[in-house]
């Protein structure tokens, strides 16, 4: 918590102007977002329909539905998040709680945060000559979710870390005095008590994915195939990349322009959605925790 | 535990792969094999059908390299790429599935209806930057292209520049939507596109050939002779897969199916 | 014993990651240096009339006579117009149907003109002609060019300089959004801010900063586009600014959160005596705490400008595509990321071109690379005192 002293009222005028142009600024970023998501709603939600969601695009994409790249894209990130779920949290264990603090441990750090770094769009190339060219999946589910799986390691790892961590160390010490092993301790204890915070970072992370663009570029995406996928095998529409084709292709992009809209609604609902679940979940566990 | 064994069964049997035809290639053609597609899965639910875009050359390689079934493309086979088949053995079908017309269009606010080629070429190639140099108004020249990957640059470069290349000037777009989007905001702009994507917000130049006086881009089968640059577009696919096109390809050549080019804005 | 097994999975997977990071190198590294080593016209031959004293180009020279912008008398030849023939113009004479002896015939006749300038395959290419030396050297191409024009066949331009400018630039007009606006965020945050609002004005954060690109582009492309141009009656709203704009309002939150972060943490000893000695809160964020935070506003910084050099999808929409050298803010420019995404779809596996997109990409990854270690060298300075 930052240091606060009384609050003096600032007496200059030069104090008051200064304050006031840091809060304008600070709220206008709300107001700029209001006014992004405000007019993507307004325009978006003339096609937004249950129809529009379930339903696969018609006459050259400038009606029906966005139904495929919406469950393809559910796929992809999901099979993605599970990927990097599990060996996010396990590495984030293992730097939490088994790792001893040496050389090894400062390496895996350091390149965490160096792959945190990374662009989206590397990983793409990476995802293209690895999996698409090299291990020969071709465009496809698995590829993209892997190289998505990737992309959020970095995020998944830290947000482990900081959750075993945040376990109390006395219940650890306690667990491990009473005869449990590590991996007990981890297992029965940690886990179980960090896995409020794992989900949602688990969330946050899905919502990120659900974003991705650059990565899937080369990975999965397919322009136009009305159906929705029956194997990790085989290539998908996906969100992020269909509101892109609707932007860029078509033959008559003024008429697709609402069913433009409409997805990037649908985008940044899902987003959005995710992103605020994941913080009054984390506002919750504060709450709960903090005596 | 067991939610977790069934769950693996379920993946693995969704395994097995589907009965899919791949189209992937010309960005120029794609709306047509959508279009296609689309309405042909209506009546005949599989095969499946996927289409990709990536450019002409981009779905020659996959061909090449059996990424795919169906290449589309707006130019034919390069020398290069047809000698490079011959000597791997494979023969490629080469199918005339529609025509396209290059429109080059500017802002509906330039006052000038037609260009020479050799003004076109001035202006792509950078020697010319205002319209006044042309009898237009004071005002720079803005000029777009397709994206080097595309058939329509090549054709553009092959047949209108003939050999001299780009001015680095020139904005080079990713797709001909967002293409025609900047031409009809932008009143000092030029660009090339495929007749299909003309909408009322881009005026189009009459082009000579030489041979006859400037026309404009037209649908009209017959007035393909006279406006200089109408082009075929293509289906590429291996000889060997013909069984399994064939329903596909059928219906594209079938009136039903020239119908639906014609409605995307191509000329069958 | 199950202790070890779960140890023992839980080093593995720890172990993905230095496996992942190693991955990027290698194969980044394996598909790019082929950029360096190999040359774009492998396989063909470059060759004149015998009577054409020319016995060596430079690949500028050639181009430039391929496309008739050079005349054989500026490089040494004789007087007559040059003929250039080469795979990918043959068609211009033979149609692209033409048969193998269609070809031949064609070739042995046009030998004979004194002005030509071959380049095919050693198979095609007729006896009567003279080979020549033309020079490529890759490190020349790549970065002693202005231009990026790599699908000109055969001898394409694979200029960097156009791209890695027209990324730095786009990075530096962002941070001047970018670092006023989140330092002021941070400190209306850190110091002004209701307490009950905070956590909702971090929300309020991590969502723009959660904003899909794509459609950050999107909204770019129909609204700030034409505003652009209508207001400053530009040519056109697509700029390098108009990306920046976007960019740097979507990275503002990871400046303020760090930031924030900062200066929250400055030592409450540097406070106190501040206020101590009569400054006002303005006087002590001012001359106190922001130099308190020096290097931590400097990590910030280049942790966000990295995150703008990363960023593809907006500037992909917005900026225009053109690889030129960034004159104004207004100019149109193509980062590295945008031309990677728009341009890699298009490179057949194993091509000169997939192979300099792919030495792009380790470019761009060891920029990257550099400002990251850079900052994370910079943090721990700060965390000591």
């Amino acid at each position: 918590m930052p240091l606060r002293l009384p609050k003096k009222k600032p007496k200059r005028w030069g104090e008051k102007a200064l304050t006031l142009v840091v809060a304008t600024i600070s709220w206008s970023m709300l107001i700029v977002l209001v006014g992004v998501i405000g007019f993507l709603a307004y325009q978006g939600g003339k096609v937004l329909s249950w129809a529009f969601l379930t339903t696969p695009m018609r006459e050259g994409m400038q009606a029906g539905g966005i139904a495929p790249p919406l469950v393809g894209s559910l796929w992809v990130s999901t099979l993605a998040l599970l990927i990097g779920a599990i060996l996010g949290t396990a590495t984030g264990a293992y730097l939490s709680e088994f790792s001893p603090k040496g050389r090894l441990h400062r390496l895996i750090e350091l390149l965490v945060n160096t792959l945190a770094g990374v662009p989206s769009i590397v990983y793409g190339l990476f995802g293209l000559a690895l999996f698409v060219v090299a291990l020969g999946l071709g465009a496809s589910i698995l590829s993209g979710a892997l190289t998505l799986s990737l992309l959020s390691l970095p995020i998944l790892i830290r947000n482990a870390q900081e959750a075993f961590a945040g376990v109390s160390a006395d219940l650890k010490l306690t667990s491990l005095g009473m005869g449990a092993s590590p991996a007990q301790t981890f297992w029965r204890i940690t886990l179980r008590l960090a896995f409020p915070r794992l989900i949602t970072g688990y969330v946050l992370a899905m919502g990120r994915l659900l974003g991705e663009t650059a990565p899937i570029l080369f990975t999965v995406a397919a322009y136009y195939l009305p159906t929705y996928p029956r194997s990790p095998f085989e290539p998908t529409m996906m969100l992020p990349y269909h509101l892109y084709a609707l932007i860029t292709s078509g033959t008559n992009i003024t008429q697709t322009y609402p069913m433009a809209f409409g997805t990037a609604l649908v985008l940044v609902s899902l987003t959005l959605i995710l992103t605020i679940a994941a913080a009054i979940l984390r506002f919750r566990l504060k709450k709960r925790l903090h005596v | 535990m067991r939610a977790r064994v069934g769950f693996l069964l379920i993946v693995l049997w969704g395994c097995a792969p589907r009965e899919l035809i791949t189209i992937k290639g010309s960005d120029t053609v794609l709306p047509v094999s959508q279009a296609l597609a689309e309405t042909y899965l209506e009546l005949h639910p599989a095969p499946l059908i996927s289409v990709t875009g990536g450019g002409s050359g981009v779905g020659i390689a996959a061909l090449l390299n059996g990424d795919t079934d169906i290449a589309m493309s707006s130019r034919p086979l390069k020398l290069a790429e047809r000698l490079r088949l011959t000597a791997a053995g494979r023969t490629l079908v080469e199918d005339t599935i529609a025509w396209d017309v290059l429109a080059v269009c500017v802002h509906p606010s330039n006052p000038l209806s037609h260009l020479t080629r050799e003004a076109l070429v001035a202006i792509y190639t950078g020697a010319v930057t205002n319209w006044k140099a042309l009898g237009g108004p004071d005002l720079p020249i803005v000029v777009y292209s397709r994206e080097s990957s595309s058939g329509t640059f090549e054709f553009f470069r092959e047949h209108v520049l003939q050999g001299k290349d780009f001015a680095p000037s020139v904005r080079f777009i990713p797709a001909t939507g967002t293409l025609v989007q900047s031409i009809a905001q932008t009143p000092g702009a030029i660009g090339y596109l495929g007749i299909a994507y003309l909408t009322p917000g881009v005026k189009p130049l009459a082009l000579s050939d030489g041979a006859h006086p400037p026309t404009l881009p037209t649908k009209n089968r017959t007035a393909l002779t006279t406006y200089p640059l109408a082009r075929p577009l293509f289906y590429y696919y291996e000889a060997r897969a013909l069984p399994r096109l064939k329903p596909f390809l059928a219906f594209a050549h079938s009136p039903e199916g020239q119908r639906v080019i014609e409605k995307v804005g191509y000329v069958p | 014993m199950r202790d070890r097994l779960t140890i023992g999975t839980f080093r593995a997977s720890a172990l993905t990651i230095i496996l992942t990071l190693a991955g990027i190198l290698v194969f980044l590294v394996r598909e790019g240096i082929p950029a360096l080593t190999k040359k774009p016209f492998e396989g063909l031959r470059f060759a004149v009339h015998p009577s054409n004293p020319v016995q060596k180009l430079s690949a500028d020279q050639c181009r430039a006579l391929f496309q008739k912008n050079l005349a054989w008398p500026d490089v040494g030849g004789p007087h007559t117009p040059v003929l250039p023939i080469h795979l990918y113009n043959l068609e211009r004479y033979v149609g692209s149907q033409a048969t193998p002896e269609k070809i031949k015939a064609f070739l042995d006749s046009v030998a004979q003109v004194t002005g030509i300038l071959v380049a095919l395959p050693p198979t095609w290419l007729p006896t009567s002609l003279r080979p020549i030396r033309v020079e490529w050297s890759a490190w020349e191409a790549l970065f002693g060019s202005t231009r990026w024009s790599p699908t000109y066949e055969p001898l394409p331009e694979v200029g960097l300089w156009p791209l890695l400018l027209g990324s730095l630039w786009v990075a530096l007009l962002g941070l001047l959004i970018t670092i006023p606006l989140g330092v002021a965020m941070a400190i209306y945050v850190a110091e002004f801010l209701p307490r009950t609002l905070y956590y909702p004005m971090k929300v309020l954060w991590e969502v723009v900063a959660g904003l899909p690109s794509v459609v950050v582009g999107f909204w770019g492309l129909v609204v700030l586009v034409p505003w652009l141009q209508k207001s400053f009656h530009l040519t056109t709203g697509e700029t390098a600014l108009t990306a920046a704009l976007l960019l740097g309002w979507m990275t503002i939150p990871l400046m303020a959160s760090l930031s924030e972060e900062a200066l929250s943490n400055v030592p409450r000893l540097l406070v106190e005596a501040s206020y101590g000695l009569g400054a006002t809160p303005w006087q002590t964020i001012l001359r106190v705490k922001i130099p308190a935070i020096r290097s931590s506003l400097l990590t910030a910084t280049l942790l966000s400008a990295g995150r703008i050099l990363g960023e593809t999808m907006i500037v992909l929409i917005v900026s225009g595509n053109a690889p030129v050298l960034p004159t104004s803010p207004l100019s149109p420019v193509r980062t590295l990321p945008a031309t990677l995404a728009a341009e890699l779809g298009e490179a057949p596996v194993g091509s000169y071109h997939y192979h300099t997109l792919f030495f792009l990409g380790l470019i761009l990854f060891l920029l990257t690379l550099a400002i990251n270690i850079l900052a994370y060298a910079i943090t721990p300075a700060e965390k000591k005192t």
